[in-house]
């Protein structure tokens, strides 16, 4: 599965539930964007702000703990991010669904190797409702989706050498607004 | 007096690290049942926290010392900046009138970092070297006013 097989999978079960989608930089907030504006969806894809996405989100689900958060980003981004991932825990956390695209690599800058090891599903699993590790095959269910308040995917993604499309400057002030 | 003030603008929501010479305004926003703060486990962590509550469209502020300047300032300039979220952000300033080296480096770059964003600032010193918190109240209407990033300075009391 690529990144933006991923994406779209992940986007189109979630459209029905009018969530906020917030993306990692690179190539994740650039496949996002595209597939989230085809779908008619709200999301703030970061351009910059390495490391980010993870609070971003925690302080949003806070904040409006009835919208569903899906936050999508790449094995990179949730390593420099990982100090955040402890906030997860909150008690005011409804509802946030956690999908990190694992290829083992920092893609959008050339493909150098990331520092992801070992099982780290497991290392955060007190931290998520539940954890869902190795998933070649994503498969997402209703039931899960209203059982449980979060949820961490690790999705296996496969790089690839097509080029990501990219968002306009133009296109931010539109698309990141307070929503 | 700084939790009052807040409260009367509309800032229920925030988050932070800790400071000593924040310790006393830190206890009473931690005590109170009108804002929601939380204690982050780093700077940047506390401002992607902040930026979020401000995405919900909630009034927040952030809450650190002025070391955290340098070290969110690509945060600020790579989210707050250009996609037009500005920050209230309400810093403890070390190294001011005698303090180590470490802290001193820091206000003197911290000071420049924040100019060189943009930042308005706002000092807390009043009369006799205590803080005046009637300043805080004047920050917060210029932030409102022009929503323009701005710091408001909170110096150890002489």
């Amino acid at each position: 599965m690529t990144k933006r097989e991923a994406i779209k999978k992940i986007l189109t079960f979630y459209k029905n539930d009018n969530p906020i989608v917030i993306t990692s930089c690179g190539r994740t907030s650039r496949e996002a964007w595209k597939v989230a504006k085809e779908l008619d969806m709200d999301i703030i894809p970061l351009t910059g702000s390495m490391g980010m996405a993870t609070s971003l989100s925690v302080g949003y689900a806070i904040a409006n703990s009835f919208r569903e958060v899906i936050v999508i980003m790449g094995d990179g981004e949730y390593l420099m991010g990982f100090n955040a991932v402890l906030h997860v825990h909150n008690e005011y956390i409804n509802r946030l669904k956690h999908f990190v695209l694992v290829d083992y690599e920092y893609e959008s800058t050339g493909g150098q190797d990331n520092s992801w090891f070992g099982d780290i599903g497991g290392m955060v699993g007190d931290i998520y409702d539940n954890v869902y590790g190795s998933l070649d095959n994503l498969c997402l269910t209703e039931k899960d989706n209203y059982k449980y308040r979060k949820v961490l995917y690790l999705v296996h993604v496969e790089t690839t050498k097509e080029k990501a499309p990219r968002i306009p400057d133009s296109e931010l002030p539109k698309t990141v607004r307070r929503i | 007096m700084m939790t009052k003030i807040l409260i009367e603008n509309g800032f229920c929501w925030g988050a932070g690290v800790p400071c000593s010479i924040l310790k006393k305004e830190i206890a009473e926003i931690e005590d109170s049942e009108e804002i929601l703060y939380i204690p982050a486990v780093d700077e940047g962590v506390a401002l992607g926290i902040v930026n979020g509550f401000m995405l919900a469209d909630k009034n927040a502020f952030l809450l650190t010392q002025n070391s955290a300047v340098g070290r969110v300032a690509d945060l600020v300039m790579s989210f707050n900046i250009p996609y037009d979220f500005p920050l209230f952000w309400i810093i403890s300033m070390r190294g001011y009138k005698g303090d180590t080296a470490v802290h001193r480096s820091s206000y003197v770059a911290s000071t420049r970092i924040l100019n060189s964003c943009g930042f308005f600032t706002w000092s807390s010193y009043g009369r006799h070297g205590k803080a005046d918190w009637n300043n805080l109240a004047e920050a917060i209407a210029v932030y409102k006013g022009t929503k323009r990033n701005t710091a408001f300075l909170r110096y150890k009391d002489d």
